[in-house]
């Protein structure tokens, strides 16, 4: 079909390999500048290379923590204590503290939950997947307020998983690159709206107009870095427990499987729970007794949180954070795992 | 895998290429081995529980290829064996549902089958190889060597949708040793065909998706659309489909020119048909082909008076229809193409009755290409709708059943219409991918400036757009499958 002339084709393929070289690198050039003002909730790049993102344009959590893409589970490897739980677990923990905790007790801790109510379950295959051997794992087991399984507040114990832990385990390992790559790229794209005119804004495409949370996570600790997250100081109103709360039979029976299944694996399990104001303190009370698990709760009037009625403010974090270490390293099951203090 | 993916542009098919390249100079068996081994690879990346279903195939219908050869006296049975086994892995895979749902139908009973993923590109290999076992039955091949029948099967740049290619086409390339070696100037042109080929999907035939689906599903919900919405669903359809299985022919044919091997022609502007026999002559020409080869002549053609070759034509045309899926949307479809095949070769012979010659008064032209086009576009329909029943709603629209239904001229209809007036007029007027990259350069002043050269400036005219496509491809919410992944 093609009749060539078998010395033609080097210039078109210098100038094709020679532009395309330009381009691409060009582009990666420019996504490693930062600089620009903040028009978002969050850095436009991260601080410096312990961090990762994680949420901005798109959302990358789960498929950078299920294929361990970058290598980000390097310390989750090397961890001696893993915690499992959702956003609130998240935002409830301050990274600070943990690290003055980790450096007292001369300990890893790495905390290995994810945003979106997720549940228990992709955590713990990832724990199966890369074969990681913590001592002790701590679980804040938020049960659901809802009484009903709800995706949007699923219990930590709940069966199944966020629609965005299916996706990370639907796709394979060059797909999870792809996707962290292109989320990557799609974000400092969208920055570049740092660059214009605030009057252009609204002639952008719709899905520029919403707000942007950008979300980095630490490689150290596997900790979200919380310091730009919004926040409308809001009192907590700490109910002890909401009127539909409710234990699902299988959030006792999941409990007691991840009991089961760590002990297997030489650690214990401590259940905590981060307040909020979504808390089913009794439930998760239940769930404790039911399957003999020592379960901890930094419960301290004067709370806040940030106007989602869901997650705690930075000062409250703080607050919470230093109150819970304190328990863990006073608790049976610190005791148990390392035979301290 | 796709080949408007990111993972194929920028991972798989640099490796394959290098590879292939570094080891057809050790030794032509072991590039041969590469490309099998990582066609292989491409076909069970999204469905790899199929991947063991390829290579039986390929391994049975090699194997009884050769005792085909070796054995004469039984070679019709083996080959009757052949063919029965290929279109019983077909008719399970492709078929059973169809069959088990029409028979439950008209018997009243509830036998059910579990809903079975449709194997990758089983419609196309599997025509392939009754081909092939045709042709060694008929003495027209021996294939000795596995590598390169397997290579034939499997060859990643057409092994999902085709073209449909024929042994005889393919197996003196993959034992040239020329194919081996590095030939920049084809290089240079697959590198061409590929990226018209992506720009047609990505630019083109995606495009068209956000047009046809909103319709189309409103159609399947009984929903009734008005003239102008209807015909503008149809024609947004006939651009997708046509965009979207041209660029991937496209595609094909350019991957396989960095392999050096020549892939055969598989569009040539059909939508510039001047009637339905040269409609079949210019869309999925490789189809096109096969049916004839395998199905019509062997039916008869048309030697055995008109009757009997409008039967052949109605008989053959079924057959293509179903080859596309098991629906009788697409059986309908391909009856009335065969009808339509068949009042258009009655049309030539009485006006060949008339004039003494087939010929056609330039008056005329017009006219007959437009009449082709709309019996094409009434025919994409029935191709896209998931039932008779949606096609009707949408044909009632077409034919004003429910109004004329001027759209508000508002900024998005005008986009819409200035999008499918656009492409139409690429489809009928524009040069096709053979026009611009044909023949280089023996003589450079009888080329026109549209026309491809193998110079820097195209080269960074192309890699822009490439980049610029990939770019595309990397911002889009979700992956763009090809539609003719389906059948």
């Amino acid at each position: 079909m093609v009749k060539t002339d078998a010395r033609s084709g080097a210039g078109f393929l210098v100038g094709f390999a020679v532009t395309l070289t330009l381009l691409l690198g060009l582009t990666t050039g420019f996504n490693l500048g930062g600089g620009g003002g903040l028009k978002y909730l969050g850095p436009r790049t991260p601080p410096d290379n312990d961090w990762f993102l994680t949420q901005a344009s798109g959302y990358l959590e789960h498929v950078v923590l299920y294929h361990n893409i970058g290598h980000v589970l390097d310390r989750a490897r090397a961890a001696d204590i893993l915690i499992f739980g959702n956003s609130r677990s998240l935002e409830g923990l301050d990274r600070h503290i943990a690290d003055d905790y980790a450096r007292k007790w001369g300990l890893n801790i790495f905390h290995l939950g994810m945003g979106w109510s997720e549940t228990y379950n992709i955590q713990l295959e990832i724990v199966r997947k890369y074969d990681l051997h913590p001592k002790l794992v701590i679980i804040n087991a938020d049960a659901s307020d809802r009484g009903e399984w709800d995706a949007r507040f699923a219990p930590v114990f709940g069966d199944g998983m966020s629609k965005f832990a299916t996706f990370a385990k639907s796709i394979n390992y060059f797909e999870a690159i792809k996707y962290v790559v292109v989320g990557n790229a799609r974000w400092r794209i969208d920055s570049l709206r740092d660059y214009l005119p605030a009057s252009w804004d609204s002639r952008l495409p719709a899905r520029f107009h919403s707000t942007v949370y950008v979300t980095y996570r630490s490689r150290k600790n596997g900790m979200w870095m919380t310091d730009f997250l919004p926040s409308t100081p809001t009192p907590l109103t700490y109910v002890l427990d909401q009127e539909n709360c409710k234990v699902h039979p299988a959030e006792i029976a999941n409990a007691a499987k991840v009991k089961s299944e760590f002990r297997s694996r030489g650690a214990g399990v401590l259940l905590v729970l981060v307040p909020s104001p979504r808390n089913c303190l009794n439930a998760t009370r239940t769930i404790a007794r039911e399957t003999g698990l020592e379960l901890l709760t930094a419960f301290s009037p004067g709370l806040e949180e940030h106007g989602d009625e869901s997650h705690l403010t930075r000062e409250s974090a703080r607050r919470v954070s230093s109150t819970l270490f304190e328990e863990i390293e006073a608790s049976q099951a610190f005791k148990t795992a390392f035979g301290r203090p | 895998m796709l080949f408007n993916s990111l993972e194929f542009l920028f991972l798989y098919l640099p490796l394959v290429f290098v590879f292939f390249v570094l080891l057809g100079r050790v030794h032509r068996a072991l590039a041969g081995a590469w490309l099998v081994a990582a066609s292989i690879y491409f076909h069970g990346y999204f469905l790899p529980q199929y991947t063991y279903l390829l290579i039986f195939s390929i391994l049975v219908n090699y194997g009884i290829g050769l005792a085909i050869g070796r054995f004469p006296r039984g070679a019709r049975v083996m080959l009757t064996a052949g063919i029965v086994l290929n279109l019983s892995l077909l008719g399970y895979y492709k078929y059973g549902r169809f069959f088990v749902e029409n028979a439950n139908a008209l018997a009243g009973t509830h036998v059910l089958l579990p809903k079975i993923a449709l194997p990758l590109a089983i419609s196309f290999y599997t025509f392939t190889q009754i081909a092939y076992l045709v042709d060694t039955y008929q003495g027209k091949v021996r294939e000795q060597n596995l590598l390169h029948y397997a290579l034939f099967v499997t060859y990643f740049p057409h092994l999902i949708a085709g073209p449909i290619l024929h042994h005889k086409e393919m197996m003196p390339q993959f034992k040239d040793k020329e194919t081996y070696r590095l030939h920049l100037d084809r290089i240079a042109a697959g590198t061409a065909i590929f990226v018209i080929g992506l720009a047609k999907k990505v630019l083109f035939a995606d495009e068209m998706k956000q047009y046809v689906v909103p319709a189309f599903e409103a159609a399947r919900m009984g929903t009734h659309l008005a003239f102008v919405p209807s015909w503008a669903a149809a024609l947004a359809y006939t651009l997708q489909l046509y965009f979207d299985f041209s660029g991937y022919s496209d595609m094909a044919i350019g991957v396989s020119l960095l392999f050096n091997i020549h892939l055969p022609v598989n569009f040539n502007s059909p939508y510039k048909a001047r009637n339905l026999a040269d409609f079949w002559q210019r869309w999925h020409m490789t189809l096109s082909r096969f049916l004839r080869d395998y199905v019509y002549i062997p039916l008869g053609g048309n030697r055995k008076g008109p009757a009997k070759r409008y039967v052949n034509l109605m008989v053959t045309m079924f057959l293509g229809g179903l080859w596309h899926g098991a629906a009788w949307t697409f059986v309908v479809w391909g009856c009335l193409h065969g009808a339509g095949l068949a009042v258009s070769h009655a049309w030539t012979a009485f006006r060949a009755r008339g004039t003494g010659a087939a010929g056609r008064p330039a008056g005329l032209l017009l006219p007959s290409r437009a009449l082709t086009f709309v019996f094409v576009v009434f025919g994409w329909v029935l191709f896209r709708s998931d039932s008779i029943a949606s096609a009707s709603v949408l044909y009632g629209g077409m034919l004003g059943r429910y109004g004329f239904g001027v759209p508000v001229w508002e900024p998005a209809v005008a986009r819409e219409a200035f999008v499918i007036a656009g492409l139409l007029a690429i489809a009928w007027f524009a040069p096709n991918t053979l026009e611009i990259v044909r023949g280089v350069p023996a003589d450079t002043s009888k080329r026109r400036l549209w026309q491809w050269r193998p110079t820097p400036a195209w080269g960074v005219a192309m890699s822009i757009l490439f980049f610029a496509l990939a770019l595309t491809v990397a911002l889009a919410e979700k992956r763009s499958d090809f539609i003719y992944f389906n059948f």
